[in-house]
């Protein structure tokens, strides 16, 4: 059984959820609360009449009388908070109704006859009522004819039932007089045949619904049960003569099982409430459970529909996508199920398609959709700081590959025109020398000579310049030549441990250059070393680079920019630095450099940076 | 003696052949890469090849590859030097690790210093070998951790520069004003203090002491 499935698109806005269902809103928004105060008034006058009349006649025991009018008023209390709660459905002002009339039909005694006449429509049309909500669906509809047939039944049987409050049936008396054994037996036989098929209606009812529906049905089809199987029980115990049809202990069972009903209507109420509270802790649950798959199991469990449907929507292939990465149109889905659309700001979340059941209680969706809405932004948002991250990393990359291939090219215009032109204006310097003999004038060669002198000084430290600015050995020889060409230099003994054999990629050799040129300047500056140990070693995807000494130690990457350079130069490459340097223990320099920088080393010591 | 020279500047390659011819050598060709030199000294046989060791397409070490490839193809008869801007140990090892002599490691200035440079083209002409001074002063001068180098007396070391830039005996004593003799004795005194077995000629041994210097 499905409820309110039609064929138009009925959207209804509110707020930023948009819920889609196939249902027309019945009862709307009537209720207000001046309406509301009023009825209830009317329900207190109407109990305090009854108190007050049977208490004069007293017919039956004052704790009757008493329990009679708090049916009525349980009735009509039970249908304001449904009816505010559910302003949709029509069971709420059914039941306002039904506990009116209910108490409207106790008002007999010492009454005129159109007071009594009003009492019996009252308490047969109450009744019915009572039937009807039982029967219909949430929405307040009587889906079938038999349905419709048991209510009319039902609206007979009360014109039928009223002696047993009352005591006094004109109707019945009127129809009794030619053959009351008779009628009555068939009368009988009617309610019971009647409330059997009502009792049969309402558990196949039950048995079909989906588990969201049975969540908010049940207490309301159980306090049904108790009322059609005290009847069918009345019935037969009146019928066979055990006990009295007036008797108080036959009066108070009915009032306390129809008394069920207002209980059950508030217990289900209540379920609701519960359930409302759950969906609040869906938004912590959601917090520590990232995966999507995990987000469907919650929300099913949460509302209680095992066929709970969460449908992203991916502005890429603009359209809702499934778990399992497929398109899918809500609409398709909606077939026997409701959907509810999340938008933000008028762009498209996420669509839930849930049990139309879940659609009763107006507060519940809402609630689902702030906290899907929280967790879906916190996923686009998650993504998309995922991927400017990603954005950064390989942009910062970039930027020192360009500044390598900058300062590369640097170097190579310096070799290719200044060191050339230099290197040939020496030679043409030498090849005047050489023809002026030892004939010419000895001031001039001494001035040649020194011009010739100041020409290699110039170019020795053009040589330096460029090999500060990007060594030849590293493109020329790789990693290994460049290392042990910066030991040969240092003026603190260096012993070159290990060196890679073969040539890495440029970004990784040049990285691994600097680290290590970086960090042989601060051994000669600082550490007061009397030795230091190179070591670069090639690991599964990545170089490590190792620098020691036994020097004084205290090295802190935070001072000097010198370090802070080097691990920004190391971290732009997606590579580890970490550096050990106790007071008084030396300084030991370790650099993960990953081959590809866009997969990032994990240095153990270090962790996510 | 023939030479040819192979670099990417016109005008160092000027400059070099007219030095050259006139220190009386016969410059019989000119190459501006390593693809064209392979070709020229197929064709040309020189006695020796004067090659910058950064030339197109790669600017990185296509002088010392084609070096191999001559040496690979011609054996002794070829002889090659290779300049460069910059010194390189690992360079300076490949070059004396190489074959059976004839090929020399210099720094391109050098080319000014008449003498050195005619001098160097000639020794490699002959099938010697030739190491840049300043590759091996780097290489003695390098601070190293106390070890049997400092052993070695004033002389001791300036012999063992020598060897290494791959002067004979008989050089190293023209260069110290000693005898033949003396200097064998203090070759004898630097092997067995470094702990090094006796080589058996000259690019040996300049490998031997080159290794030394460069690993210890």
């Amino acid at each position: 059984m499905v409820s309110g499935i039609y064929g138009c698109h009925d959207a209804a806005m509110s707020g930023e959820l948009r819920t889609v269902r196939w249902s027309r809103p019945l009862a709307g928004r009537l209720l207000s609360p001046a309406l509301a105060g009023g009825l209830a008034a009317l329900a207190l006058v109407e109990a305090a009449a009854i108190v007050v009349l049977r208490s004069v006649v007293n017919p039956v025991g004052l704790e009757v009388i008493l329990a009679s009018a708090g049916v009525g008023l349980l009735f009509v209390m039970a249908g304001l908070l449904g009816w505010a709660r559910r302003p949709a459905s029509l069971m709420g002002p059914a039941m306002v109704l039904t506990g009116v009339l209910w108490n409207a039909g106790r008002l007999q005694g010492p009454v005129p006859l159109p007071m009594v006449v009003v009492a019996f429509v009252a308490t047969s049309i109450g009744l019915a009522l009572i039937v009807y909500m039982l029967l219909a669906d949430p929405a307040g509809r009587l889906a079938s004819p038999l349905d419709r047939l048991i209510v009319v039944l039902a609206l007979l049987a009360g014109v039928r039932d009223i002696p047993s409050v009352s005591g006094a049936n004109p109707l019945q008396d009127a129809l009794s007089s030619p053959a009351p054994a008779t009628l009555s037996w068939v009368l009988s036989v009617v309610g019971v045949l009647t409330i059997a098929t009502a009792i049969v209606m309402v558990v196949a009812r039950w048995w079909r619904s989906s588990a969201p529906a049975r969540r908010t049905i049940t207490p309301i089809y159980v306090a049904a049960l108790v009322v059609g199987l005290r009847a069918i029980a009345q019935e037969v115990v009146v019928s066979a003569g055990l006990i009295g049809k007036g008797s108080d202990v036959l009066k108070l069972a009915e009032l306390a099982s129809f008394a069920l009903i207002p209980l059950s209507v508030l217990l289900s109420l209540l379920r609701a409430e519960l359930a409302r509270t759950a969906v609040a802790d869906l938004v912590i649950e959601l917090g520590q459970t990232p995966e999507p798959a995990r987000l469907r199991t919650v929300l099913a469990r949460a509302l209680g529909d095992p066929g709970l449907e969460v449908l992203r929507w991916s502005p890429e292939r603009f359209a809702y996508v499934d778990d399992a990465g497929q398109a899918v149109e809500p609409s398709a889905r909606a077939g026997s199920r409701a959907v509810t659309l999340l938008e933000r700001s008028g762009r498209p979340l996420a669509a839930i398609v849930h049990d139309p059941a879940l659609l009763d209680d107006p507060g519940l969706m809402p609630s689902v959709a702030t906290a899907m809405r929280l967790e879906v932004e916190n996923e686009h948002l998650q993504a998309e700081v995922e991927k400017q991250l990603g954005e950064v990393r390989r942009s910062r990359a970039r930027i020192v590959e360009a500044g390598d291939a900058e300062r590369k090219r640097v170097e190579r215009n310096l070799h290719d025109g200044a060191q050339q032109r230099l290197v040939a204006l020496s030679l043409t310097l030498g090849l005047l020398r050489s023809k002026m003999g030892s004939n010419a004038d000895p001031a001039l060669i001494a001035q040649l000579d020194s011009v010739s002198r100041e020409l290699k000084e110039a170019l020795a430290e053009l040589r330096d310049l460029a090999r500060g600015i990007h060594p030849a050995a590293l493109a020329q020889a790789g990693l290994g030549a460049a290392l042990l060409n910066l030991a040969e230099r240092s003026p603190v003994p260096v012993v070159i441990e290990q060196v890679p054999q073969g040539r890495l990629p440029a970004t990784v050799e040049t990285t691994a250059y600097f680290v290590a040129s970086e960090a042989l300047a601060n051994v000669a500056k600082y550490a007061r070393a009397t030795r230091a140990a190179v070591s670069a070693v090639v690991c599964d995807d990545c170089l490590t680079i190792e620098v020691r000494d036994d020097g004084v130690g205290g090295a802190d990457p935070n001072l000097g920019s010198g370090l802070l350079g080097l691990t920004d130069r190391v971290e732009a490459v997606g590579g580890r630095l970490s550096i050990e340097s106790p007071a008084g223990g030396g300084t030991r320099l370790v650099a993960d450099i990953p081959m590809d920088p866009a997969r990032p080393a994990v240095a153990g010591a270090n962790g996510e940076g | 003696m023939r030479v040819i020279l192979a670099d990417d500047s016109l005008l160092f390659r000027e400059g070099a052949a007219r030095l050259l011819s006139d220190a009386g050598f016969e410059v019989v060709g000119q190459a501006s890469n390593g693809a064209e030199l392979l070709d020229l000294v197929r064709r040309a046989k020189p006695d020796v090849a004067v090659v910058d060791i950064r030339m197109p397409p790669t600017h990185t070490d296509e002088g010392l590859r084609a070096a191999e490839a001559i040496l690979a193809e011609h054996g002794q008869s070829v002889g090659v030097l290779i300049l460069s801007q910059y010194l390189e140990s690992a360079f300076a090892l490949r070059v004396a690790t190489e074959g059976q002599g004839g090929l020399g490691y210099m720094l391109k200035d050098r080319v000014s210093d008449l003498d050195e440079f005619t001098e160097a083209v000639k020794r490699v002409g002959r099938g010697g070998v030739v190491i840049d001074p300043g590759v091996v002063a780097q290489l003695v001068g390098r601070r190293r951790v106390k070890g049997p180098l400092d052993e070695l007396t004033e002389r001791e070391r300036e012999v063992l520069a020598l060897m290494a830039e791959g002067r004979s005996n008989m050089a190293i004593a023209e260069r110290l004003f000693v005898t033949e003799k003396t200097v064998e004795a203090h070759i004898a005194a630097v092997f067995s203090k470094l702990e090094l077995a006796p080589a058996a000629d000259d690019h040996r041994r300049v490998l031997a002491v080159l290794t030394y210097l460069r690993v210890g």
